[in-house]
Formats: structure tokens, sequence, C-alpha cells
């Protein structure tokens, strides 16, 4: 934890969508996976980082601020669940009113078609997420009715799993809970207990595969599900195993050798674009894991 | 039994690819790798393989011999299992094979020479005495002390893996003995996972030997097996080969005869998985 969000202050830049004066390649998605990262940090029940955390806050209020950054979802709606996340974990730190930006978003959900059921289920899930963490009122099914349509709601075999099926299975379920802050929701207790098997076996895949990105998905989704699931105590000896010197937990793409050595690293920033999902959904797993032991009393 | 069609083509392909007279330096190898299956198949009861076994014995028979006495016939070229099961496959047909013979002779009286067994001879050892080729060997301890595995088996490279669905293969001799119930834990909470990620990587010769390593160990009815089975079954030809390798083939793989050299020892494998799997009682050699 400490090394993983020690890197990413050092690579603040890297979540700036604007940092080279233009809309960057991923747009606004590594700023609003910073700010869920710091909404966890807010919601934990123990301070970890303060300082750390204040930064990304700043990050995350001077990007807010700036009129191209603010104005895109109503131009552009589909762009609206990264702004609403960095919204929420803006007012949930008391750096912005509620009242600057509530009234237009809800107006802006009723009047596109946002909530109409063109997006995919898991899709449509996220925005209620994070329609709910910001408080902004709409129509959207219940999270029960939109479980039920997505991916993780079927049988599957976990053998035709694709990653991007895999991801799709640890999002929906960090939707239902809250990433951890709440049971989940919408899921009745055999789903609970499918999905908790599915977990189970899919972080025993990943493991064998050296995917780090979704292992560390998996030991919070095994968190957000609120049950026994083997082979996290390993998932978690293996991250640390793999995470470097500087704080840096590699992703799939990144290489091996160079990963050992972060001064001879020849194009750092193709580097911070390998490692950053990585290191942050490390540091959102843990940030699960200490609040979750600390409110439970579970190791 | 499940599947007796899906075995049944796999055997028609393995006798059809190990019978065609292209190819004939290279023939001895696949036709003793037809035997090898034709013989599991046929203790399955798969009709064909039953009506095939004796003349494809023959065959493999007069193909020894005569690679044999050109020099031609390399026995240390070759996995010892595969010759010994092929020996017993073939005295079943009624066909002795002189050099099968002489192998057996030979390796029975190195292993009886030597004061350690090595830990990878353990599965030949525990063949040669379930054949009968030799007496029970109270040197082979190998064959028992299957260590337990830990999670850490989970990030075990392809080669130690390998390693060790043998020494789980000569630890049960081939599922003819029980393993330990805690000696079998670590290995049952953590092999499901490789089977199913190895599958998923297309590494079916791998996936073949969890599986059965898994049937080794007693595993019965539990779901990863049927994920297993069904993937697996999706990886079938129409002509009962196992395996979609055109992208390899197409991306640099020079083989002279693919059919031979890579799609019938896939196909080999996955007929030994299947029927350990799918026939009740199924073993590769009676205790």
């Amino acid at each position: 934890m400490e090394g993983a969000l020690s890197w990413i202050e050092h690579h603040l830049a890297h979540f700036d969508p604007y940092k080279d004066g233009r809309l960057s390649g991923l747009c606004e998605i590594p700023l609003a996976e910073l700010a869920i990262l710091v909404l966890s940090a807010l919601r934990c029940s123990e301070r970890v980082r303060d300082e750390t955390i204040r930064r990304c806050l700043d990050l995350l209020q001077f990007t807010y601020h700036r009129s191209v950054y603010r104005e895109r979802p109503f131009r552009e709606p589909e762009t609206l669940v990264p702004h609403v996340m960095v919204a929420a974990a803006l007012e949930r730190a008391g750096r912005l009113s509620p009242d600057a930006y509530r009234g237009r978003v809800e107006r802006l959900v009723r009047a596109s078609t946002l909530t109409a059921p063109s997006l995919p289920p898991h899709r449509l899930m996220e925005l209620r997420h994070a329609l709910d963490l910001a408080g902004v009122a709409h129509t959207l099914p219940s999270y029960s009715r939109l479980f039920r349509s997505t991916l993780a709601a079927q049988d599957v075999n976990p053998i035709f799993l694709s990653k991007a099926e895999a991801y799709i299975v640890t999002h929906v379920i960090f939707y239902a809970a809250d990433l951890g802050h709440r049971p989940p929701v919408g899921v009745d207790e055999r789903d609970a207990e499918r999905l908790r098997t599915l977990v189970e076996r899919l972080l025993g895949m990943y493991l064998v595969a050296g995917n780090w990105d979704l292992t560390a998905e998996l030991v919070l989704c095994a968190r957000c599900l609120r049950r026994p699931c083997a082979f996290v105590d390993f998932a978690w000896q293996c991250i640390a195993d793999a995470q470097r010197t500087d704080g840096a937990v590699p992703g799939t793409r990144a290489h091996p050798q160079r990963d050992q050595d972060p001064e001879r690293l020849d194009d750092a920033e193709s580097d911070v674009s390998r490692c950053y999902h990585t290191t942050l959904v490390t540091a959102l797993a843990a940030f699960a894991c200490i609040h979750d032991s600390s409110t439970s009393g579970t190791p | 039994m499940r599947m007796r069609d899906e075995m049944e083509a796999a055997a028609r392909f393995v006798t059809r690819v190990s019978d065609s007279q292209d190819d004939d330096d290279a023939s001895p190898r696949h036709r003793l790798q037809a035997v090898f299956a034709l013989w599991l198949a046929a203790r399955a009861g798969i009709p064909f393989a039953v009506a095939s076994l004796e003349r494809t014995a023959a065959a493999a028979g007069l193909a020894l011999e005569r690679a044999s006495r050109c020099g031609s016939f390399d026995p240390y070229t070759y996995d010892p299992r595969l010759l010994l099961v092929c020996r017993e496959a073939m005295r079943a047909c009624g066909v002795e094979c002189a050099p099968l013979a002489a192998f057996a002779g030979d390796l029975v009286a190195v292993i009886q020479d030597v004061n350690a067994i090595p830990r990878r001879l353990a599965g030949t050892i525990a063949l040669l005495e379930l054949l009968d080729e030799m007496p029970l060997c109270p040197k082979s301890t190998a064959r028992v002390d299957l260590p337990p595995a830990t999670e850490s088996l989970l990030r075990a490279p392809a080669p130690v893996l390998h390693d060790v669905c043998n020494q789980i293969a000569a630890s049960s001799c081939f599922g003819a003995r029980g393993v330990p119930r805690a000696t079998r834990t670590g290995y049952l909470s953590t092999l499901p996972m490789i089977l199913m990620q190895k599958l998923r990587e297309y590494d079916l010769m791998l996936g073949a030997s969890v599986l059965r390593s898994l049937k080794y160990l007693g595993m019965r009815d539990a779901e990863e097996l049927d994920y297993a089975r069904e993937y697996v079954l999706c990886q079938q030809q129409a002509d009962g080969r196992f395996g979609y390798y055109a992208r390899e083939l197409s991306e640099g793989a020079t083989l002279r005869n693919p059919h031979r050299e890579l799609y019938l020892p896939v196909t080999v494998s996955m007929l030994w998985a299947l029927v350990e799997i799918e026939t009740p009682g199924a073993c590769l050699v009676r205790d």
C-alpha cells in the first residue's frame, strides 16, 4: 500500500487528462480511477498517507475547475461517469459543493439517452453506481434488475471467459458492493455464493497466468463478497513479490527485465502507462482490506 | 459412458495417421503412439479400437523389427513408459516384439544395478512392477513419497508441472493405488486452477496431463472437470483430431507432417485423458 501510493504520488501528472495541453489518449479514465482511489481512502476507517491523498485531491480539484474538462460531459454525455466520480470524490472531501453540479447533471441524465437501455448492462450498473455516489437523482432500474442482465449473473465456464469478460465480472461486483463499502446489493445469497466460487477460480487462474492486474481486482472482489476465498493470502504475497522497489506493480504488458530496475527505463511514460492501473487497483484492494479488518476485526 | 463418439473419432484419426505410408523413417514412433491410444480406447470398450488394435499392434511390431534391424530404432529416445505399455499391449495381441523385450530387459538390469532410483524414473519403475517385468523394487521409494503441494504450485513453470504430473502418476501407479488424503489436499486445490488456465492458454498437452493427474488423485464429479471436458470437446475437429493449430503452423512452426508431429501426440494425450476420466475403473495398467 505504502509503495503503491508513493509511486502514484510521484506520477500524478500521468492522471491529468490535459497534461500536454490536449486531451490524452485515455481521456478522463485515469483521473476517474484516481478519484475512486481517493474515495476509498476517504471512506476507509484508517487514515493512510494523508498527504498523498491531499495531493491527489489537489489534482482532481485543479482539473475539475478547468472549463475544458468541466464542460465535456454536457457536450458529450457519454463521458459523464468519469466526471461524476471526480465530483463525488471532491464533494466527499468537502472541496466541491453539490449545488455546483448536481442540478445540471440531473437535468443532463433526464434529458439525454444515458439511461436508455442502449448501454450494456454492466455499463448501466456503472452509471447507477456513479450517480448514487454523487447523490444524483435518476430513474435507472434497481441493482437487482441490472445485475440479473449482466454476465456475472450467468453460470459461466471460466476457461472460456476472456480477460475482457473477467473484467466485466469484477466490475459488476465492485458496483454492487460499492467497492467493498457495503455488502453486495441486488445479489441474492445463491448468486453471492456462486460468484465467490467463480472469483476463487478466476483468482487461481490469473495467479497461474501471472496477471497481477486481474489478481488485484479479484482480491478486491473477494473482499466485496465478504466470503472466505482461497488464494487471497498467496495473491498478496505474489503481488508483493512483483512490486518493484519504486512501488509500481507491473501490469500485464510490462517488461520483466526492465521492471527490476526502474533507473534503466528507456521509456518512462510508457512504463507509467503499463503500471498505473495495476498499482492503483493494488492500492484500492489494500484500502478495502484495511477498512474491512478494522471494522470487522478480521485480519 | 459419455463421449463414446468423440473417443471413437479420435481413435480413428490416430489409426489413420499412423497407418499412412508416406513417411517410413518416422513410422515406428507414430505406430507405437497409435498402439498406445488404441490399447487405452479398447480398455474403454470403444468398438473401433477393439477391432483395430490387433492389426495396428502387428503392424507396429513389424515396423519396429525392421527399424531395429537397420539400426534406426533407439529406444532411449522414447518415453520408456510408452514402450512398456506398448509391449504389454502387443503381447496381449499375441505380438512378441524382440526390440521391446530387449529394452525392458536392459531397463530392469540397469535399475537393479543402481543404488538410488532417480525420482524421474519412479513412474517407469511402477510400470515395470505392474507389468511383472521385475519384482517389487525396495529401492523405488520415490514412488510413494509424493511431496505435499502448497499454493506456490500455481506459479510453477510448465516443466515443473509436467514433473509433478509424472510424480503423481508414479505415486498412484497411474491411478491403480490411492494417494494419502493429507498429500492429496494441496494438489486438489491448486491443480484444477492450473488445469483451467493451461487449457485457456491452449497448452493442451499439459492440460491433458493435469486432467489425468486429477483423476489419479481421486477427483470425481467436480465442476472443474466438467468445465475442462466441455472445453476439450470443443477442440476436437470433424476428423477426430484434437487442437486447432493453424495459427502456430502459419506463424513459423515448420513440421514435415503436422498430422503426425503435432496433432497425433495431442490427440493421443487427449484420448488418454478422456478414457481415464470417462471410464469407470479405467486404468493404464491393472495393479
